[in-house]
């Protein structure tokens, strides 16, 4: 059984350790810097990233310190993958010399399933623990870079225009709009 | 600076000169590490850096890690601290790479499938870095 994760207490423990840096707006989070200075991490940009058959957005080394980050993607996309992948860091790989990353399994690489695995009733356990854990680190992610008290500056910032507010955070707009509704934002007078 | 040959005791300069001479016609550690990696990674937008540091021609890549080295570079050089430290965060991984050291775990994002990659094409998809 997959232990409880309180994503909200991880997003709050990995702020209060680092003091996220920001970017030159003074406003979004600079994640690249953070992975850089905080956790050594080496970000390495791939044209096309591809590894066998699968087009990758991004993927993580821990043991290496490495992170793999599709260089055609849009910047805002990169940021979400890099946050995606400290996700992983934070929830998964911590403590990496005592215990497993995942349960023991013969596979060495774990990537994120296609919609149809996700509807298949013949889904493995195993796939539906990888897929907990990728959309585990998509929450991190978005909590990560579009915290409550961010949101509410930018939100004030850019007059109540979602595309204003997710260029402050350096967002993708459809990131910023479900996160706005997550937070009931966008509805709220602030 | 190593002393490679002892002159007369009168001729500092000349010795000095001679040891420096010697000294810079061998290829340090590192110097060669840049040089593999600057081959083996033809697309980086940040050559230049790596050039400054190859030109400087000191050190071991664990140097790189050492305070008084990374003092002595940004002294001798227009570098900055992050340049240094992302240079040897990519010399890092490179090395690793280069010397065939084992993928242990990895988890990737947006992929279609599992798969178990070998070194070697982890190595090639490493060698398309442009930064």
């Amino acid at each position: 059984m997959q232990p409880y994760v309180n994503i909200d207490a991880v997003v709050d423990r990995v702020v209060r350790r680092h003091r996220p840096p920001r970017l030159q707006n003074g406003v979004a989070v600079d994640i690249e810097r953070m992975l850089a200075d905080y956790y050594d991490i080496d970000i390495a940009r791939i044209p096309d990233l591809r590894i066998g058959n699968a087009s990758l957005q991004g993927c993580c080394f821990p043991d290496r310190l490495l992170i793999l980050v599709e260089a055609h993607d849009a910047p805002t996309r990169q940021r979400f993958t890099l946050a995606h992948e400290l996700g992983h860091l934070e929830m998964h790989y911590r403590n990496t010399m005592i215990q497993p990353l995942f349960p023991v399994e013969d596979e060495a690489a774990y990537f994120r399933c296609v919609t149809h695995e996700a509807t298949s009733e013949f889904e493995s356990q195993s796939t539906s623990q990888r897929r907990r854990k990728e959309r585990q680190a998509d929450v991190f992610a978005a909590k990560f870079l579009m915290p409550l008290l961010l949101v509410r500056t930018a939100w004030r910032q850019a007059d109540g225009n979602l595309e204003r507010c997710a260029e402050l955070l350096v967002v993708s707009k459809q990131a910023m709009e479900y996160r706005l509704a997550e937070l009931e934002l966008a509805t709220t007078a602030l | 600076m190593k002393e490679f040959v002892r002159l007369h005791s009168q001729d500092e300069a000349l010795t000095a000169f001679v040891n420096t001479a010697l000294e810079s016609a061998i290829e340090s550690s590192l110097a060669r590490l840049i040089s593999d990696y600057l081959k083996a990674c033809p697309n980086l937008s940040n050559r230049a850096v790596f050039r400054t540091l190859q030109q400087l021609n000191q050190g071991t890549l664990d140097d790189l890690s050492r305070e008084g080295f990374v003092s002595y570079i940004i002294s001798h050089t227009r570098l900055s601290l992050n340049d240094v430290a992302s240079a040897r965060r990519s010399l890092r991984t490179f090395f690793a790479y280069s010397n065939k050291h084992g993928i242990e775990r990895m988890a990737a994002r947006g992929a279609t499938g599992t798969v178990a990659p070998p070194v070697s094409e982890l190595e090639a998809v490493h060698s398309r870095r442009i930064s």
